[in-house]
């Protein structure tokens, strides 16, 4: 009897479309497990400080060491995704953020529907067409502001050697990775933003309108900092996106690292963590890798994986106190 | 004053006060001198906007600076004396513009040093230097040429907002031309139904009784391998993650229990914002694990050669529908939750109260009415599959042993790379006058599945609005 009523109750289609929807869950699990697994050998193995260890500044293929030890530092590829995304955000967020409030505040008649409609078209272009068209952007702005006397043809400055100026990397450079992936942002963060500054509430606006403020007083004072939490998380995602591109980055920028001299000289060229470790997997032209590189390449998985939660976290705790802030 | 000066109503009563004493002659002039201090502002944004680029426009910004920087004394002292309105703005903007006018003088042409990789041309600082002038300048003078209202602040600041969204679209418009010009002239339709061979075989041949072994080459140029390949990961990526991401979306809106779709939720959000760098990590160790049991064939994939011989690949298409499908379940799932919670209460409720059972209610009443949703998530999701790269990096293959699903995964994209990067220099010398027209074929898939998109939304908003 019990078990007749316990079948009754028996929600078929609930149990099918809940060990369904487990699925996302288990590949999540599968990910960092896999990845947390497969980079042991390389802490075990590899060590973490000291010369050519984990967290070292000499990288194997830029330093090919004599006696056939391989280096593996990542201290380079982690400033390099420093850089670059410091280079993309600062292209990428006021481009965005100009564009939420053209679309939201700003309206010409329709153009703010087309500009949403025109970077939901843009936001379908793959990253490998930005890595394509790299060289366009280095023609136009880095050759001829940074490359100076080689580009001219004129003759180089004094004491300064024909050999030093073409040995600029142009094409490399981060600044010119930074910027492709500002490209990969835009469409990626305005839509965001948008939605932010959509969220705040019209009775707030209207008030302030109503108390005589102008457009522009209302975006300063009103709707900026009621949806700067909004504002903040959207850049925080944006940032995990740069952070996490590889094939932009790794096809402009390059796969080996060396630390720059002057640390924030953007025109040298200094991989970043993603396609550092791309190098280490043998994603290009590195060949075969041998099971220590792949399992580098995980232990640099892994520590994205932690650069990434610790982005999180902190632009939770800025959001926390900006919205007490706000409140109170 | 405080600090906001522009449009406060102190200074807008001041500024109307000594414009309503004035004639319709000196309201002229008045007019006349703000128009003509917006032709050197103008200029010097048009020329900050080109010198971003160009070196020879290198002779202009310094006599430009200087004249904008007379002027803007000029306009603070007419301000000062006509208007009776001390605005500090033209003070500030003069003083930082002969500064910048000083500085540009005294600049060599190129700067060099401190061991930075590059010569910096003096335009670079020029362009900087004008653009952060005269924005603000132009800005200024459009608000007291508009007549100094709280409108008037709000349209004097258009020029902020627009001229971002002017560089943005125009370097998308110089990303899309490029690509055009490129590649439409070798974009024809041959070389898209040619696939692309460079293979070796021999057969045997029995030639007065003796067995001959007669060698074979074919090398041919064309990307039919590459638009197949795409198609395919299309089709299996929306097979894969069209029951997961909609089992997802309708587990979480209808049969809930709280934490455990929390648990689920966050777990579909965390893959959309993982980096694809780990899921190709994840690709690579799921291959390297299958390739020696019995599922090797379906993960690691399998192919024969020319000659008949049976040979396990670095990767299947499976494989790559699967870990593309990571990136495409998270957005079905929430296409699939936003319908469902779009759905009318009423008509839910009233399915419901005819004694209909929760899965009837689903399947005839949910489902009907969020299928443009769920129609708009499969689109978006085939456009991340054509485009992904990073996901199906390690274990792709240049596709020439056949399009099955257990074969070795090939895209456009892939195909882009190939021909950019020096990985394989003999296809590169084959291949590469068709990259662009392969990015051509790429740009138009992804745009036309985002148009597509975009028509389907408008219909549903529509919809919604009850038209």
């Amino acid at each position: 009897m019990k078990l007749r009523e316990k079948l009754k109750q028996f929600n078929a289609p609930k149990i099918i479309f809940l060990i369904i929807a487990l699925i996302p869950m288990l590949m999540l699990a599968y990910i960092v497990v896999n990845i947390f697994i497969n980079s042991i050998p390389a802490m075990t193995h590899i060590g973490f400080f000291g010369y050519g260890k984990l967290f070292s500044s000499e990288i194997a293929g830029v330093l090919t060491s004599t006696n056939g030890e391989e280096y593996y530092g990542l201290l380079p590829g982690i400033w390099g995704t420093v850089l670059v995304v410091v280079v993309a955000m600062a292209i990428a967020f006021p481009e965005s953020m100009t564009i939420a409030i053209f679309a939201n505040e700003f309206t010409l008649g329709t153009l703010g529907k087309g500009i949403r409609a025109i970077l939901g078209i843009f936001a379908g272009i793959p990253p490998i067409i930005y890595a394509l068209v790299a060289g366009v952007f280095a023609k136009l702005i880095i050759i001829p502001k940074f490359c100076g006397a080689g580009y001219t043809g004129n003759m180089p400055p004094p004491g300064m050697t024909w050999w030093y100026a073409g040995s600029f990397p142009f094409y490399t450079s981060t600044l010119l990775g930074g910027m492709m992936l500002s490209f990969l942002l835009v469409p990626f963060l305005a839509p965001l933003l948008d939605d932010a500054l959509r969220g705040v509430p019209n009775p707030l606006k209207e008030a302030s309108y109503s108390l005589g403020a102008n457009r522009w007083y209302t975006l300063q004072h009103v709707i900026l900092p009621y949806s700067s939490s909004e504002i903040l998380s959207a850049s925080s995602l944006a940032i995990l996106k740069a952070m996490g591109d590889v094939v932009i980055v790794g096809m402009v920028i390059g796969f080996q690292s060396l630390l720059p001299y002057p640390l924030f000289d953007v025109l040298k060229s200094t991989a970043p963590l993603t396609s550092t470790g791309a190098g280490f997997a043998g994603g290009f032209s590195q060949g075969l890798s041998t099971p220590l590189r792949n399992s580098a390449a995980n232990f640099t998985g892994l520590l994205l994986l932690v650069l990434a939660f610790a982005v999180l976290v902190i632009f939770q705790i800025i959001q926390r106190k900006l919205k007490r802030r706000f409140e109170s | 004053m405080n600090r906001r000066t522009a449009g406060s109503p102190d200074m807008v009563r001041g500024y109307q006060r000594a414009t309503k004493k004035m004639t319709l002659r000196e309201r002229f002039f008045d007019k006349l001198i703000w128009g003509f201090g917006m032709i050197p502002s103008g200029i010097g944004i048009i020329l900050g906007v080109l010198s971003l680029s160009l070196n020879s426009l290198d002779i202009f910004p310094i006599p430009l600076l200087a004249f904008l920087s007379f002027y803007l004394i000029t306009l603070f002292f007419y301000c000062r004396y006509y208007k009776k309105v001390w605005d500090w703005k033209f003070l500030i903007l003069f003083s930082v513009s002969a500064i910048f006018a000083i500085i540009l003088k005294i600049t060599p042409e190129y700067s060099y040093g401190f061991h930075i990789s590059g010569l910096i041309h003096r335009s670079f600082f020029s362009a900087i230097f004008l653009l952060a002038t005269a924005i603000p300048a132009f800005c200024c003078i459009l608000y007291y040429f508009l007549g100094a209202t709280p409108n008037a602040d709000d349209l004097s600041h258009y020029p902020i907002i627009i001229i971002p969204i002017v560089l943005i679209l125009t370097a998308f418009f110089i990303i899309l031309w490029h690509l055009f010009e490129l590649g439409f002239p070798n974009l024809n339709w041959h070389i898209i139904i040619t696939p692309y061979l460079w293979q070796s075989w021999s057969t045997e041949v029995w030639n007065t009784g003796w067995p001959q072994w007669i060698p074979h080459f074919i090398h041919q140029a064309g990307i039919r391998n590459y638009v197949l390949g795409t198609l395919l990961l299309i089709i299996l990526t929306s097979i894969i993650s069209l029951p997961i991401g909609m089992a997802v979306g309708i587990y979480i809106t209808e049969y809930s229990k709280g934490w455990l779709a929390n648990i689920i939720k966050f777990s579909c959000s965390s893959l959309r914002s993982i980096s694809v760098f780990i899921l190709g990590l994840t690709a690579i160790s799921l291959v390297t694990l299958t390739r020696n049991s019995i599922f090797a064939a379906v993960f690691a994939g399998y192919f024969y050669d020319r000659n008949g011989n049976f040979h396990i690949s670095s990767g299947s298409f499976i494989t790559a529908a699967i870990i593309i499908s990571m990136l495409v379940i998270p957005v079905i799932a929430r296409a699939t939750e936003e319908g469902i919670r779009s759905t009318p209460k009423e008509i839910k409720e009233g399915s419901l109260a005819l004694g209909t059972s929760q899965f009837y209610t689903l399947n005839h009443i949910l489902i009907p009415w969020s299928l443009p949703n769920i129609v708009t998530g499969v689109l978006l999701g085939c456009a991340e599959a054509a485009g992904s790269l990073a996901t199906i990096w390690f274990i792709c293959g240049t596709g020439e042993q056949g399009l099955t699903p257990f074969s070795p995964p090939t895209s456009l994209s892939y195909f882009i790379y190939l021909c950019l990067g020096d990985v394989n220099v003999g296809f590169k010398n084959t291949e590469q006058y068709y990259q662009y027209s392969a990015a051509l074929i790429l740009i138009l898939i992804t745009i036309g599945l985002s148009i597509a998109v975009l028509l389907l939304r408008r219909r549903l908003n529509k919809r919604l609005k009850g038209v």
